[in-house]
């Protein structure tokens, strides 16, 4: 059965074949929205909403676009907006400290027993490849997260990106660029002290 | 005298070839396509301890982007969805007690803002009359001489 034969079956009523669907698409989306958040629950978070809101709208899905085009623009808005979400939550939750003279440790700066400069440990390498990703445009970012992760061509990051294919080309060598230098940067200032 | 200078001069310029070269490294270390060096950087990153541990630091980071490496997922991610679905949504309570959070701090910082405003205000006038008195003070303070 196609995408469009089991989308028109739902449509019908046949909603338990919804269940094909997200089999069909769980594992692009995950990949997808982990790209973006580099966690696994947020991502597994996003996922589920994904595909509520997919469930939601499949009645004006036109099928203008590729199915799969479809869900992964899905995925990217709702990666973004879980992104933006973070950030403002992360405010919220600062001047609420600062407020309330609340003393509770950050818990990024919990001390664990870790080193920072500790570059064997694979979480530690997680967390400053998350923070510098975080810092990338978003733009940049969601270009990065379909290449990598997704193994996409150019062409269909740009009908995903609703871009042009030479503008994705650049869209990604830039965003590796800056990764490259956030990176750096971020090692430096670690560095600092004895950094010349 | 003369050796000290030189000494110096000698020292200083050791200083800013080293410093160059860090920054050169780290110029090189984000123009590079992938993350292999050529002797140049090689040789510096055997000298320099915090340049080493920069590339090190890269190279974990960047190896872990082109692995695109993810984690094992939920077995049962088509379940849960398949039960959201089927349950009534619940959601309205919690973004309703999140929405009061927002409100509250909101108020918080607004009513700070103000509080804080008023009493430097308030402090800016009071600061103003106390400098008045003190100048009728010390007129009165002056000497005085009564005819008997």
């Amino acid at each position: 059965m196609t995408d469009k034969e089991v989308i028109e079956q739902i449509l019908t009523g046949n909603d338990s074949l919804y269940r094909q669907l997200v089999d069909r698409y769980k594992q692009q989306v995950l990949r997808t929205c982990y790209g973006f958040t580099q966690s696994k629950v947020d991502a597994e978070d996003i996922a589920q909403e994904v595909f509520i809101e997919v469930f939601e709208s499949l009645k004006s899905f036109r099928h203008e676009s590729k199915f799969s085009t479809w869900i992964y623009r899905i995925a990217v808005n709702k990666s973004l907006n879980h992104i933006r979400k973070q950030k403002r939550r992360a405010i919220m939750q600062n001047l609420e400290d600062l407020l309330l003279g609340k003393a509770k440790g950050n818990p990024d700066f919990r001390d664990d027993g870790k080193q920072p400069d500790d570059f064997t440990d694979p979480e530690e390498n997680v967390k400053r490849l998350k923070n510098a990703l975080n810092e990338l445009p978003s733009n940049q970012r969601t270009a990065l997260a379909l290449y990598t992760y997704q193994q996409l061509s150019y062409k269909q990051i740009s009908e995903i990106m609703n871009v042009s294919l030479s503008s994705v080309e650049s869209l990604i060598f830039r965003s590796k660029r800056n990764l490259r230098k956030i990176l750096v940067d971020n090692a430096s200032t670690k560095e600092g002290g004895q950094h010349q | 005298m003369i050796i000290n200078r030189k000494f110096l001069v000698r020292l200083l310029s050791i200083v800013k070839t080293k410093a160059m070269r860090c920054e050169q490294f780290k110029h090189k270390l984000i123009q590079l396509e992938n993350v292999e060096l050529d002797t140049e950087a090689l040789q510096h990153i055997e000298t320099c301890s915090s340049c080493k541990k920069v590339y090190a630091s890269i190279g974990a980071s960047i190896a872990l982007l082109e692995q695109a490496a993810t984690p094992e997922f939920n077995p049962y991610f088509t379940e849960k969805i398949a039960a959201r679905l089927q349950a009534p949504t619940n959601s309205n309570g919690l973004s309703r007690s999140r929405g009061v959070k927002y409100a509250l701090v909101v108020s918080l910082v607004i009513t700070f803002l103000i509080s804080g405003l008023t009493i430097y205000t308030a402090y800016d006038k009071r600061s103003k009359h106390a400098y008045d008195m003190l100048s009728l003070n010390d007129i009165v303070k002056s000497s005085v001489a009564f005819d008997k």
